[in-house]
Formats: C-alpha cells, sequence, structure tokens
C-alpha cells in the first residue's frame, strides 16, 4: 500500500514537471527592464580579458583602449586617436598630430609623452604572444629607429627603409593606447587594470568568468548608451545558446560567438535578431604540395573546379558565408570580388590527367577547432564524396589544432581544411607568406607554391611605396591566385551579431559589435 | 599503536616512488605528444604564420632546445622547491593559475560527493532492506539508468528543462550554490546508480554474516540491525569507491566544467593540452597526481578506523 502512494507521489510529481516545462515554454520571457541602466549582459567563448601579461589586457573589441588609427565605415584606416598624419617623400618619416583634450581613464592626459612611452613598451614586449595578435613591433613598424615627441602635439616615427603602408599596419591592435601609469614599460606588464581612452572601463574581471565595463562618462566622443555592460565566458556554443533562449544574456560576440546552425535555429524564434557584417576570416582547403598529387597544380585547380561552393554554404553554413574564388579576404581595402568556378567536366578531365584513370587514397585533416566552431565534418564529408569523383579517395581524420600543425611540419597530409584571419589592412602579408617560395605559410603547409610572375610581383612590392601602385600590384596577384591558386579558398565567414529583441542597435563591424550603440528596447 | 605507526609510516614512504614516477610520466606526456610547443604558441592567434627562424628563436627561449634529460632535472629540481613552472599560454605561475581553479573545483567536487552521499548511501540501504521487493527493483533499475546516461546528455537536459524553460537555474557561471546544483547532479548521477548498487550488494553480504544472526536471535529490530551492524560493516568498497571518486572528479570534470562554463581544474587543462601548455599539463598531473595519492592515504586510513582486522595488522 505504501508502495502504491510512493509511486502515485512520483506519477504526480512527473506531470507537474511536465504542466511546468509546457507553460514555461508557452510564455517566453518578454518582460522589459524598467530600468535603462540596467546591465546588459552578453556572451563570448573565450575570456576577453586575458590580463596583464597580454599586450593587449583585453580585446579591442570592449572598446576600453582605442588605438592611434582604427578602421573606418568604409573598412579604410581612419584618424582616432591621431587626427591626422602626414610623410616625407620617400616614406621613411611620418609626423602624427594627435587629439587633443582626451584623458586615460585614470585621469592621465593623452598626448605625445604617452605616446611615446606605449612605443618604449612595444620594443619591450616584443614579440609578445597574445589570443587576439602576437605583437611585435618589428612586424608592424619594420625598421623602425626612433619614436620623438614633436611640438604641437605630435609624434615623429623614423624608419631606416621606406614604409609607405604604415596606416594599414597599424590599424587597431597595431597601435593601442594605454595610459603610461598602468603598465611598467621595461617589462610591458600591466600593474593595474588597463586604463585606455575608450568608452568603456573595466570596473571588475575574474579570470575565465567575466568582465564588467562600465560607461566612461567622460568620452571625448559620444557616449556609450549603456551604463554597464558584463561580458560573460561561455566557452561551448551550446551554452550560450541555452543562456540566450533563458534570457540570461542578451548577445553574444567575438569569433564563433554561435554556430551558424544554432544561429539558424535560434532566429526562428522571434525573440531574437541576427545581423550580419563581414569578417576578416575565409574558410580554405590546403594541399601538401610536395607530394603526389597535389605536387601538379593541375590538381589543386582540378579540386577547386569540382567544390560546389554555393551547396556547402547554403546547406552547411545556412547562408552565413559567401562562396569566393579569391584567396585575399573580402574585408581587404584592396580585395575584390573574384566568383568561384565550378566546372566539373574540366576539374575530371584535369584530375584524369593527372592521376591517368588511376585512384588515390589520400589524408584530409579536420582540425578540432573548426567542429566546435563551424559545421566542418558535414562540410568535409561533402568534399570527400567530390574528392571520390575524380578519383580521390579521402581519409578524414580529426585532429586538435596542435597536431594538425605537426602534421603540416612532417608533411603527413594531403589536404587540410581550415582558416585564415587578415593579420592586419596590409595584404603583402599574406600574399608573401603564401606566394613567396620561401614564405612561411607556404613552408610550413608545405604547399610547393612557386609562380614565377607572383614572385616577380613580391619582389617588386618592397620598392613600390605609392599605395594606388601597389593597389595594382595586389590585384594582379589576386587574378594569380584566382588562375593558380596557393590554396583553395571556399568560402568567406561572416561576422554574426546574434541578440535578443529586447536590445537594440545591435550591429556587426569588423571586429566584434556596435558596443556603445547598444541599448535596451524601450517600452 | 606501533603496528598503526609502522602502517602509517609505509604508505606515506610508498608516496615517494609514486610521486617520482608520476613526474617521469608528466615529464614524458610531454615529450611524446605531438606538434611543437614553440609553433603552437607563436600560433596562438590562428593568424601569424611564424617563419622558422621565429619557431628556433622561442624554443630556445622556452629551454626546449637543451638536452631531455637537462630538461627533466632542471623541472624537477624546480618543483622540489615547490615552484611549477610558468605556463607558456598566460606567462602567470602555474601554482597561481591552479589555486585560482581549485576552489571551483573543490566545490564542485564537495557538491557532488554530498550529493551522491546523502542520496546514494540511504537508497542503497533501502534497496538492501527490501531486498527484492518491487521498490528494491524500481531503484535497481534506477540505479542501471543513472549509471548508463552520459553526463554531457544529462547536463544538456537540464539545461534545457531548468534553464531554457523554466527560467529556475542559470545555465554557466559561478558564484552561488545555484550555479552548482545541475553540474553536480549531472557529474553525480553515473556515481550515484553504482553506489547505490554498491551499497546494497556490501550491505546484503553483511546481513548473511553470522553475527547478524545472532542480532536476530537476540531479538533486535531489523533496521536497528541494519543501523548498528550492518552499515558501518559494509562501508569499507563504498568509502574506496567516493575516496578515488573524489580524486576522480578533482581531475576529470573537464566536459561538466565545460558545458557549465565552470572555470575549474578540468577546463585548465583541456585549454592547456589544446594549447600545447607543457608545463600547464605538467603541474596538472603532478597536482592531480598527489591529491589522489592524498586521497587513498585517507582511504587507507578510514580503513584502520573501520576495520579492526587492518588494525592489528589481519590478526
Amino acid at each position: 500500500m505504501r508502495n502504491y502512494y510512493l509511486y502515485k507521489t512520483a506519477l504526480r510529481l512527473l506531470i507537474t514537471l511536465s504542466i511546468m516545462v509546457s507553460l514555461a515554454g508557452c510564455s517566453g520571457n518578454t518582460e522589459q527592464p524598467n530600468d535603462p541602466d540596467q546591465e546588459i549582459v552578453l556572451a563570448a567563448a573565450r575570456d576577453l580579458t586575458p590580463g596583464d601579461k597580454d599586450p593587449y589586457y583585453t580585446s579591442s573589441i570592449l572598446q576600453v583602449w582605442e588605438p592611434l588609427v582604427g578602421i573606418g565605415e568604409d573598412g579604410r584606416p581612419a584618424p582616432k586617436l591621431a587626427k591626422a598624419w602626414e610623410h616625407s617623400p620617400d616614406y621613411t618619416e611620418w609626423i602624427f598630430e594627435l587629439a587633443e583634450g582626451i584623458k586615460f581613464h585614470d585621469g592621465t592626459p593623452f598626448n605625445a609623452a604617452a605616446v611615446v612611452k606605449n612605443f618604449e613598451r612595444y620594443r619591450n614586449i616584443t614579440p609578445r604572444v597574445s589570443p587576439f595578435y602576437l605583437f611585435d613591433i618589428n612586424k608592424i613598424y619594420p625598421n623602425l629607429k626612433k619614436v620623438e615627441e614633436r611640438e604641437g602635439n605630435k609624434v615623429k616615427l623614423t624608419f631606416s627603409q621606406p614604409f609607405s603602408t604604415l596606416i594599414y599596419s597599424m590599424t587597431n591592435f597595431g597601435s593601442p593606447m594605454f595610459s603610461p601609469y598602468c603598465f611598467d614599460s621595461r617589462t610591458g606588464d600591466f600593474t593595474a587594470v588597463a586604463s585606455g581612452t575608450g568608452p568603456f572601463k573595466i570596473i571588475a574581471h575574474v579570470t575565465k568568468q567575466y568582465t564588467l565595463l562600465e560607461r566612461n562618462d567622460e568620452y571625448y566622443g559620444v557616449r556609450a548608451k549603456a551604463k554597464r555592460i558584463r561580458i560573460k565566458n561561455i566557452p561551448n556554443a551550446e551554452t550560450r545558446y541555452s543562456a540566450l533562449k533563458a534570457g540570461e544574456i542578451m548577445g553574444v560576440l567575438d569569433i564563433g560567438s554561435l554556430t551558424p546552425a544554432l544561429t539558424s535555429e535560434l532566429v526562428k524564434d522571434n525573440r531574437f535578431a541576427v545581423a550580419i557584417g563581414k569578417s576578416t576570416i575565409t574558410h580554405y582547403l590546403f594541399c601538401n604540395g610536395e607530394k603526389a598529387p597535389f605536387n601538379d597544380p593541375r590538381m589543386i585547380r582540378a579540386v577547386s573546379l569540382m567544390i560546389n561552393r554555393e551547396i556547402l554554404v547554403k546547406n552547411f553554413f545556412h547562408g552565413y558565408a559567401i562562396p569566393t574564388g579569391n584567396f585575399l579576404n573580402g574585408a581587404s581595402p584592396f580585395s575584390k570580388e573574384i566568383k568561384p568556378r565550378r566546372n566539373v567536366e574540366e576539374a575530371k578531365e584535369l584530375a584524369n590527367a593527372v592521376l591517368k584513370g588511376q585512384k588515390v587514397n589520400i589524408t584530409f585533416l579536420l582540425p578540432q577547432y573548426g567542429i566546435d566552431r563551424y559545421p566542418y565534418k558535414e562540410i568535409t564529408e561533402f568534399i570527400q564524396a567530390e574528392l571520390k569523383e575524380l578519383g580521390l579517395n579521402a581519409s578524414i581524420v580529426i585532429m586538435d589544432w596542435a597536431a594538425v600543425q605537426d602534421a603540416r611540419a612532417t608533411g603527413n597530409y594531403d589536404i587540410i581544411i581550415g582558416t585564415q584571419g587578415l593579420p592586419n589592412f596590409e595584404p603583402a602579408i599574406v600574399f608573401k607568406n603564401y606566394m613567396k617560395r620561401t614564405g612561411s605559410a607556404n613552408m610550413q603547409y608545405r604547399l610547393g607554391y612557386s609562380n614565377d610572375e607572383a614572385e616577380q610581383l613580391l619582389d617588386q612590392l618592397d620598392a613600390t611605396l605609392e599605395i594606388a601602385d601597389r593597389a595594382k600590384i595586389y590585384d594582379r596577384l589576386q587574378d594569380i591566385s584566382a588562375e593558380s591558386p596557393p590554396c583553395i579558398p571556399l568560402f568567406a565567414d561572416m561576422n554574426l551579431a546574434v541578440h535578443s529583441q529586447k536590445i537594440q542597435n545591435y550591429e556587426p563591424l569588423l571586429y566584434g559589435i556596435t558596443l556603445d550603440k547598444i541599448e535596451w528596447v524601450k517600452r | 599503536m606501533n603496528d598503526i605507526l609502522f602502517y602509517l609510516v609505509k604508505k606515506l614512504l610508498m608516496i615517494i616512488p609514486v610521486l617520482l614516477g608520476i613526474t617521469i610520466a608528466a615529464f614524458i606526456l610531454g615529450i611524446i605528444s605531438p606538434s611543437d610547443p614553440a609553433a603552437v604558441l607563436l600560433n596562438m592567434d590562428g593568424v601569424s604564420t611564424p617563419s622558422a627562424q621565429e619557431i628556433a628563436n622561442k624554443r630556445h627561449e622556452m629551454g626546449l632546445d637543451r638536452p631531455l634529460i637537462v630538461q627533466y632535472l632542471s623541472w624537477l629540481l624546480q618543483i622540489l622547491h615547490g615552484d611549477l613552472g610558468i605556463s607558456y599560454i598566460t606567462q602567470r605561475p602555474i601554482w597561481d593559475e591552479l589555486m585560482l581553479r581549485l576552489p571551483v573545483t573543490i566545490s564542485l567536487a564537495s557538491c557532488t560527493l554530498l550529493l551522491v552521499i546523502v542520496t546514494a548511501i540511504p537508497l542503497g540501504v533501502f534497496m538492501a532492506y527490501k531486498n527484492n521487493s518491487r521498490s528494491d527493483f524500481v531503484l535497481r533499475t534506477a540505479a542501471l539508468i543513472f549509471t548508463s546516461v552520459p553526463a554531457f546528455w544529462l547536463a544538456i537536459l537540464f539545461m534545457w528543462i531548468f534553464s531554457e524553460e523554466l527560467h529556475l537555474l542559470p545555465t554557466s557561471g559561478y558564484g552561488t550554490l545555484a550555479h552548482l546544483i545541475m553540474p553536480s547532479v549531472a557529474l553525480g548521477a553515473g556515481t550515484i546508480g553504482i553506489l547505490m548498487r554498491l551499497q546494497r550488494a556490501a550491505l546484503l553480504e553483511v546481513l548473511e554474516q553470522h553475527f547478524i544472526l545472532t542480532a536476530k536471535a537476540k531479538g533486535m529490530p531489523f533496521p536497528m540491525i541494519i543501523w548498528k551492524h550492518g552499515l558501518l560493516n559494509s562501508l569499507i568498497p563504498v568509502i574506496t569507491l567516493l575516496g578515488n571518486y573524489f580524486g576522480a572528479i578533482i581531475s576529470g570534470s573537464a566536459v561538466i566544467e565545460s558545458i557549465f562554463s565552470l572555470p575549474g581544474l578540468g577546463s585548465y587543462v583541456l585549454e592547456a593540452i589544446r594549447g600545447r601548455d607543457y608545463p600547464a599539463i605538467q603541474g596538472y598531473v603532478i597536482f592531480t597526481g598527489l591529491v589522489f595519492v592524498l586521497f587513498n592515504l585517507l582511504v587507507d586510513i578510514s580503513y584502520l578506523l573501520l576495520n579492526p582486522k587492518i588494525r592489528l595488522g589481519g590478526k
């Protein structure tokens, strides 16, 4: 008898729970906060504030610090803390005129002395790794001889070699400015919370948990709308999705914020929206050009012609990517549109000419990060089926990124699917890395890429100072990379700004979102 | 008394070769793992493509170009001075990193252990008490289900019900007891199932003993027999499992920590493995190895208290 009551109670509990689940599912969470200054909680996959040892302390997307040169709305370098600049005719001397009346969060004035101190720090931290961008003054400011204060709140940079693309090199992460009192310029480490000039200041940070930002009411420009923003660190994509659905967070930001599949699923619910923008990331297939069958460039072309990028984007990326035939990412100011070409017959002919009717077994490496952030598993399987038609029997091997790097170094692979981001706005770096015979990526991936015209143009680039002339070279290099690719571009990523409809003005930027503009939707 | 002291000294001395073995294993793990930490570090941003010279410079800076035996001995010397080294990725002392994450893992492990103890042991005793009844059958089935369901699946299910739909518990983070409820239940469910069955079996075995028959013959009520004579005698296998389990949670709750965004030791080592942060991995292996050894020692000491046979040297 007692057991009967026990079962009955358990059954009641189960039914009550089911009803509660169903009702809660119907109701949704549609309340708006009464207080417009109520904290807005967002989430990112990684801790965006690595802290005192990091060259930047916190990511630029939190808008705590600002660079000398930023990115304009047209995607080109634009004045930020440096309001104007000029250079000597031979591009060895650059003078930056700094914006006036700006103060760091700690009250220290932003002036030429502060800029010189920051450059001192750059020298002492070089090279310093970071999850955002490795900081190496020798790469960002090659052949920099001197940094001097000049009258009239100006700073002069002197180079031993002409550097005409300095402005492209120093955008964003290339010229972060911090108060000289928040770091030790000798070690380069931060001795206090990073104090920048941005619209937000950090008021609390708990490693791997959250960064709490507060509006900088003294900001020289347009003040941020939200008073407080908490950026939580939620590494798991499914958890970020659940946190959005639960109303715990109002939006996601940073790379891999939400997978295309989860984004597509979430926006079916009218409580959420997605705004899309350009990203600096492109997805590629890297082929081992040092061994058969990819030591024959015709095989690389065959694969490029065979892949149906439209289907990949439509079916697996849910439309949140742009099929491309251009090696250079579309976010670069020098990029042009090159539509991908698909021609199955031509692809088969080329493959047949290389393989002579034989079937070849190849190893297709799939890095784990591609499964965590993107639908790489499905994409790889789809490409595997397409490769079969060319006579390539691909075995897919999933590895973590470090193991992929090892396989790459030892040449133990045939194809790797992966991403490459733009290191900065000066595309010469990526072209040289991939298209020069001695380029670091060409050697690391064992691409075996060799193109005489590209080699010549890249050498010519070193002696070409005028931006317009360099642009012509970049233009031609893009054409060469489309005809004879060093690696196969698949599609350009998109920056997905997924957010709750409770907040507004949540728009994607090239790096991050419009954090200073977001606010609660008024009732 | 001398026997107990001898037993403890013997156990403590055995820890030394075990710990030395752990350091060798941790060091070898770093060597045999594929990939070059210098290359991984320089490509940490996923954008940079360092040249061979830059990688070689970094290897030199990290001391990776020294002979392996020199690397091991200097590392061992460092450990003996209480220094676990500096993390390649964060550039901070590994000891500080571990201490930063330890409270999170200890909280999770304690909550889970408490949950396991307060549910599994009473249920196991109840199952033994109601041996072969319908309740016993239902609970045995429940235990089997708990054991079979993967923790990550439970985690996702809980998150859907209690966070997305009911808005009762937070999906992620750390700071309040509410943040630990779902992770603890998801992490502990499997062990609750195992422990329920183990407790039941151990108690049933004890209940077959002659001294129980004697107690019954004396007219002692059955619940009292279980409480006073059965339970204590059936606890040795349960405590062994719990001791090892606590160590296992401290070292291996990476998946649950990752799902619920708990910044504990598990998620720390996962990150270190991805970034080939060998000093961090080695520091973690030594630290958790030490925790395991200490918990085993505590379990052994508990045997002394619980089982007179061990206390009396088997006499």
